[in-house]
């Protein structure tokens, strides 16, 4: 029935929204949240908690994002549904878990992973467009130290690149275009847009924003939510409208009956789709993922394992975000 | 005591060396037993099931909000 599968926001909003709000808890456990500890704010607890690896991973940072959408986001009955909207608690431990990345990053302003000095492209620009969204969430001007403290990752980040995979270049442009509009910092918007020409050579005609030298739907739902991001936050990107379009137009075909993607033709072999974008563009692969949701078929950020649910569940959340009403 | 990067090599270097005897692995795990079980503080016991999150921590606000009809599984 083509008309079940019309984009029709109302229900989807609670659909996407409940995975990321179940998944939230869970990321909170990930988190050293005693303020008077050493490792306060970390969020990789087999670093502070089972002391089972050498340094902590950057992008488990990311979990700051996601505390700060929860506390800013209503929820589907504005209020009644999202236990952690506009609870005091959960700013504070977002500031707490900026000072522990701040405090943790190379002395470059880079960011590390998996190994000791490593100066890691993907993690730096993931942690780094985190950060700048939850300054503008919880408003700039409470975020004004760690703003100046963390210039140095901005300007590291606009000097290196990957130009292999899409998804990381366009999360580094989503993070140059933050920070220069929180901060005004002319460098780093020459910088953006240095980026954004880099990333813009990624595409191919057929919409592919390229990873490995090829398409992979996952990855290009990270790209195109990044990108959405970017558009929401200038006016600089004037190819993004239509380069968003077609890398839409590329991954709805792959996206079959109850949202499943053949894995098997993705150039990295991922198994999931990013609904972020989809549901900020309209997409009627939207509708797919959503039967997926209501079948309990799809994977959602609760199948995934501690490294990947925190970016997954923040995706869900922007995505439930997009979806609201007066959005 | 957090993980080093000197403490892990060091642990992987006997690991894979002095390790390889049973009794070296008996003697390790009971210096790491000692160290980080036996000999902490009460309150600051080491137990790989703690401090995940508490609903009590968000302070008294949750519990109305949590109440309501529609967050409970009741009929509304």
């Amino acid at each position: 029935m083509p008309e079940a599968h019309a984009f029709a926001p109302a229900g989807l909003e609670a659909l996407f929204a409940a995975p990321a709000l179940a998944t939230l808890p869970r990321v909170l456990g990930f988190m050293d949240r005693d303020p008077g500890s050493p490792t306060f704010g970390c969020c990789d607890r087999a670093y502070w908690h089972y002391r089972l690896t050498d340094l902590p991973n950057s992008r488990a940072q990311e979990a700051g994002l996601l505390l700060a959408l929860a506390w800013a986001y209503p929820g589907p009955k504005s209020g009644e549904d999202n236990l952690f909207y506009g609870q005091d608690a959960l700013p504070q431990w977002v500031r707490g878990v900026w000072s522990h990345w701040l405090a943790s990053r190379n002395a470059d302003g880079s960011t590390r992973e998996i190994y000791p000095f490593e100066r890691s492209f993907c993690a730096t620009s993931f942690s780094s467009a985190a950060f700048v969204e939850c300054a503008r969430l919880l408003g700039a001007d409470g975020f004004e130290r760690e703003l100046r403290q963390a210039e140095s990752t901005f300007l590291w980040l606009g000097s290196n690149a990957n130009p292999d995979v899409a998804n990381q270049m366009a999360a580094s442009l989503h993070a140059l275009h933050g920070y220069a509009a929180l901060t005004g910092d002319g460098r780093i918007r020459r910088l953006a847009r240095e980026r954004g020409e880099a990333l813009r050579r990624l595409t191919d005609a057929s919409g592919t924003f390229v990873e490995y030298g090829g398409l992979d739907v996952g990855y290009q739902t990270i790209t195109l939510s990044s990108l959405t991001s970017v558009m929401a936050l200038t006016a600089d990107e004037a190819w993004l409208p239509e380069a968003v379009a077609k890398g839409l137009a590329a991954v709805e075909p792959r996206i079959g009956e109850l949202g499943h993607v053949d894995w098997r033709g993705n150039s990295r072999r991922t198994q999931y789709v990013y609904p972020r974008a989809l549901a900020a563009h309209q997409s009627p692969a939207l509708a797919r993922l959503a039967d997926g949701l209501r079948a309990r078929t799809l994977p959602t950020p609760c199948w995934l394992d501690d490294r990947y649910t925190t970016a997954f569940a923040v995706d869900y959340l922007l995505a439930a975000t997009e979806l609201r009403p007066c959005s | 005591m957090l993980m080093s990067t000197p403490k892990l090599v060091a642990l992987r270097l006997y690991n894979i060396t002095l390790g390889r005897f049973e009794v070296c692995t008996r003697l390790l795990r009971k210096a790491l037993v000692w160290r980080y079980v036996k000999n902490m503080e009460p309150g600051a016991r080491y137990s790989p099931t703690s401090k995940f999150f508490d609903m009590s921590e968000l302070g008294a606000g949750w519990r109305a909000r949590a109440a309501r009809p529609g967050n409970t599984g009741e009929s509304r």
